[in-house]
């Protein structure tokens, strides 16, 4: 199995799987997945065509938000779950730095069956409240992970990021147990006085997943455990939305 | 009579036969261009970017039993040969007929029938006479049953797995209609399933051309569906759904079908999201073993077998096939959006909501390369006549005998149907500097590609696509048809209108019954926009003539005409005619005001697709209702003119009374010739399963535990219906089967 590769990048699956199979009265065939999408907006440079180096009348914010119904949808039967616990992110200034945050969700079955899909919607907006223009550039890079664990799992993480106009836009995605890594390039553009522009980035999180009673080895029980202990170590450094001033460009 | 007297006689015949021979003789199909498909896979926006993929997934889908809602593929029913050679359990009781009859199963010629029978030579054929050569010998028995396909339980739709079981959940429950004491019995279909191979070049497909040649992206029905469309991302935060209108795509039209058919693969109320959501996460062909030299997945390295280790499924997803073979657009909307949902569960997502799309256009992508273009009549040198001199002495004595008895004037061109329209036409233009036909034997495209002599043009073939023809029906005078399609007296027209039915919305599956529409200037009435480009130049028979003279049966100057194309935004249709004289219609005031007249006839009850005879020896039982199960049988109905008539029936039918095939002295050895000359159309690529026509494993259910007297219950899917038995077709790859695919006769007990 690929994903067995790579511990880390399970460590959200075991995390999910590990109440499915540890919390059930009895033994289960359990399934689980976890996506999840960490995005870093990078303003690369910002210049004052009228006043170099003044950067007073421009409002740089970073945002996350997950989206609600119909963009939100959760289906469960049985037992089981999903965790999708993403609080909004900002909007906080970035002034000429970094925003990045991560969007995760993860889910577990150990009899019955989930179907979740989770929208999550970042931006980073630029304001020109002055009567200077200015010259920008921005990159979005994109860590996009897709993990799934059982015989009958999905999981798939699907990026779309556009401006204001779309006139710049992409798309990526990656699927069952891929981590994907990207970037948009740099998204250049002049803000004159009073315009808005941003780059946004709507990710979707799917997961599927279908399980039945099925008695597993106790052997299985003990690796599952394990694996979970070790997981919940490895849990500790959760993702938060950060800022990171860079130098001027 | 002396045999002097019967040579002399048959002499005579023969040659009031040569003096009437004319039209298009049979041709190779090496080199005939696959009828385009703009926007497909060409232009700056194409809606497949990668055609290889596209095909896998196609054939995946055709032959996966996971489609159906009980373990029924596109290929349960078109296994052999593209067709279906299944003995047991394929009899519908005539469902399409308006008479009471249809719904009741008929004993047959071995004296049993209904549900669950095994269908004997003795059953065939359906209508029998004393001598089949003469109709009034006398008739030994008939039946208005067809000798079908049988296909689902159905059932009423509820859900289904995502990952696991086959079967949809579905509140399943004994057939009224198909049943043995109450146990029920998969459905039958009403019409004989036709062949997938060569269907590419049809204009229309389903034996009465309601597939229609212009695929909308979401059903059959072409332009004529106004709920129809697909849905297209603007961009991230819009999808909207549009028209789509694809031409030459019948095949993806057909394909849409039964999917959604009670009777063929669907539990009712399954819509092509559901299906989508059901395979989208699932392995393509999860249940079903590939063979490691498969002809289109092992070169794009998607099987999992071992030549040692024949395994199930690709080593990939349905839904990664579609995103690597379609444009995103079409897929890659990120938000729920307006695609509706099932109550209670996730809403659809884009890729399922334009599930059709992708299916249809995949399976047409696929069954495009299904063309058998390697059979004898293909490879042969041909004389200076366009005679394929390699054939056998008795297939050469066949071909002649063919063309001789005008068989050649509806089995046209290289497909040999003149139901492939654009394909024929393609051939015919002129100035394309094109050739087609083997290295040795190349033949120039123009009005000679098809028959010497401009040969093409005596079965209405010419160079522009030409829905509608007028040609001679053996009682009903003059009459407006739907161009590749005929009555040739199989059945009452009662028992199956074929084309003479309605779409669902009410409006005639006829191009013609449109086209008497176009000619009374009722744009309304005119659904599929190819009508309103007729060409009555064209027409095999005059519709109008430019004389001042009158006329019982063709429109003149007198009754009031005027030139063709010649209402305000058309373009005169006067190029290329083969007479400038026959360039006109009648005015909209002289059609509507003739409407019931003779000028004005038409044909379209029990009319059906012509088919085409490639590979026929292998695709019985014949006719749409597969009652006859040897060519012999089919040869023997040409000859005594057919079965039924009725002002719809083709003259084409009875001008082909096969001079002597009923002489019991030449007759044997002339019905031998032209069979064998039938079985030159075969490909052995087809006969032995080489690719493309190779094939994963598959399971097919093939009647029922018992007999149709009785039958035992507790089918796993429900208690109330039959246990099943099963036909098993092993992969194949690309080299093919040692054994050849058995014709249906053959396996047919006495």
């Amino acid at each position: 199995m690929n994903a067995l590769k790579n511990c880390r990048h399970l460590m959200p699956v075991l995390l999910a799987l590990a109440p499915a199979v540890l919390w059930i009265p009895s033994a289960q065939a359990a399934a689980a997945f976890a996506g999840s999408a960490a995005l870093t907006f990078t303003v690369n440079r910002i210049v004052n065509l009228d006043n170099p180096g003044d950067l007073t009348a421009l409002t740089v914010t970073g945002s996350f938000e997950q989206a609600s119904p119909p963009d939100y949808s959760v289906t469960l039967t049985g037992d089981g779950s999903v965790s999708d616990d993403n609080p909004v992110a900002g909007p906080v200034s970035v002034g000429s730095g970094v925003f990045n945050h991560t969007f995760a969700v993860s889910g577990s079955v150990g009899n019955g069956s989930v179907n979740s899909s989770h929208l999550g919607l970042f931006g980073l907006s630029f304001e020109n409240t002055g009567s200077d223009g200015y010259a920008i550039g921005v990159t979005l890079d994109y860590l996009l992970d897709a993990a799934i664990l059982g015989q009958y799992a999905a999981g798939a993480v699907d990026l779309d990021f556009y401006n204001e106009g779309f006139s710049f836009i992409g798309f990526d995605h990656a699927s069952a147990n891929d981590q994907h890594t990207g970037s948009s390039g740099e998204f250049s553009f002049v803000l004159n006085p009073g315009e808005f522009e941003a780059l946004y980035a709507d990710v979707r999180i799917t997961g599927n997943l279908e399980a039945s009673a099925v008695p597993l080895p106790a052997g299985l029980w003990l690796l599952l455990a394990g694996l979970s202990a070790v997981a919940v170590v490895g849990r500790r450094n959760g993702s938060r939305p950060e800022t990171h001033p860079v130098p001027n460009a | 009579m002396k045999l002097c007297g019967k040579f002399l006689l048959g002499s005579c015949l023969l040659w009031v036969q040569a003096a009437l021979a004319h039209g298009p003789v049979p041709t190779s199909l090496i080199g005939v261009p696959v009828p385009p498909v703009p926007g497909l896979l060409d232009g700056p926006d194409p809606i497949v970017v990668d055609r290889d993929k596209a095909i896998a997934l196609g054939k995946a889908l055709f032959w996966d039993i996971n489609v159906g809602s009980d373990g029924m593929a596109c290929a349960s029913c078109h296994f052999s040969a593209g067709a279906d050679s299944r003995l047991k359990n394929p009899m519908n009781p005539g469902q399409k007929s308006l008479n009471p009859g249809g719904q009741t199963f008929d004993a047959l010629g071995s004296g049993q029938g209904g549900p669950n029978h095994t269908v004997r030579l003795a059953d065939f054929p359906l209508h029998e006479y004393a001598n089949p050569f003469l109709r009034s010998s006398g008739l030994l028995r008939t039946s208005d049953d067809v000798v079908s396909s049988s296909g689902t339980f159905s059932g009423r739709f509820t859900g289904a797995s995502r990952f696991g079981t086959s079967a949809d959940e579905c509140a399943r429950s004994a057939d009224p209609v198909f049943h043995v004491n109450g146990v029920g019995t998969r459905r039958v279909e009403p019409r004989n399933t036709p062949t997938v191979i060569n269907a590419v070049f049809n204009h229309r497909n389903f034996w009465d051309g309601r597939a229609n040649n212009v695929f909308n992206g979401s059903s059959i029905w072409g332009d004529r569906d106004p709920n129809a469309g697909v849905w297209v991302k603007v961009n991230a935060r819009t999808a909207v759904k549009q028209r789509l209108h694809l031409e030459n795509s019948s095949l993806a039209s057909q394909a849409v079908g039964p999917g959604l058919s009670d009777s063929e693969m669907s539990c009712r109320q399954r819509s092509w999201p559901d299906i989508g959501r059901k395979l989208l996460l699932r392995q393509p062909l999860q249940y079903q073993k590939v063979h490691d030299e498969d002809s289109v997945f092992a070169p794009l390295g998607l099987t999992v077998s071992t030549p040692a280790n024949l395994r199930p499924g690709l080593n990939t997803t349905y839904k990664t096939l579609i995103a690597q073979a379609f444009n995103p657009k079409y897929w890659s909307y990120t938000r729920i959006g307006p695609f509706g949902g099932p109550a209670g569960q996730t809403p659809y997502d884009q890729m399922e909501a334009n599930f059709a799309l992708f299916f249809g256009l995949a399976i047409q992508l696929y069954e495009s390369t299904l063309v058998s273009d390697q059979a004898p009549i293909d490879l042969s040198r041909r004389d200076e006549e366009m005679r394929p001199i390699d054939l056998s002495t008795s297939a050469l004595n066949g071909f002649d005998s063919f063309v001789l008895n005008h068989c050649n004037l509806c089995h046209a061109g290289p497909t040999l149907t003149a139901a492939a329209i654009q394909g024929n036409a393609a051939l015919v233009a002129p100035g394309t500097g094109q050739f087609y036909g083997p290295p040795h034997s190349r033949i120039a495209f123009g009005p000679d590609a098809l028959g010497l002599y401009a040969g093409a043009r005596a079965a209405g073939i010419s160079p522009y696509v030409n829905v509608v023809t007028r040609d001679r029906a053996k009682t009903g005078g003059l009459r407006l048809m739907d161009f590749g399609f005929a009555n040739t007296g199989v059945g009452d027209p009662n028992a199956d209108p074929g084309l003479g039915g309605t779409d669902d919305f009410g409006n005639p599956l006829s191009f013609t019954s449109q086209y008497l529409q176009y000619l009374q200037n009722n744009p309304a009435g005119v659904r599929d926009g190819v009508v309103a480009t007729v060409r009555s130049c064209q027409f095999i028979a005059p519709l109008a003539v430019n004389t001042t003279s009158t006329n019982s049966s063709t429109f003149t100057v007198p009754d009031g005409i005027v030139q063709d194309g010649g209402r305000p935004g058309e373009v005169l249709r006067d190029e290329n005619c083969p007479s400038a004289a026959h360039a006109y219609i009648p005015t909209p005031e002289t059609a509507a005001a003739n409407l019931s007249g003779q000028k004005m006839a038409h044909s379209d009850q029990g009319v059906f697709k012509i088919p085409s005879l490639r590979n026929v020896e292998l695709t019985g039982p014949y006719m749409h209702n597969g009652g006859m199960a040897t060519l012999e049988q089919v040869v023997e109905f040409y000859a005594r003119g057919g079965n039924f008539d009725s002002i719809h029936k083709h003259n084409g039918t009875t001008i082909a009374t096969l001079a002597g095939f009923d002489d019991p002295e030449f007759g044997p050895a002339m019905i031998a010739d032209l069979v064998e000359f039938m079985k030159s159309l075969t490909d052995e690529r087809v006969r032995y399963q080489k690719g493309p026509f190779d094939h994963p494993e598959i399971v097919i259910p093939h009647g029922h535990e018992g007999d149709e007297f009785g039958v035992n219950a507790d089918n796993p899917l429900e208690a109330s219906l039959a246990r099943e038995e099963y036909l098993i077709l092993p992969a194949v790859g690309a080299n093919g089967s040692a054994t050849p695919i058995p014709r249906f006769d053959e396996r047919l007990a006495p």
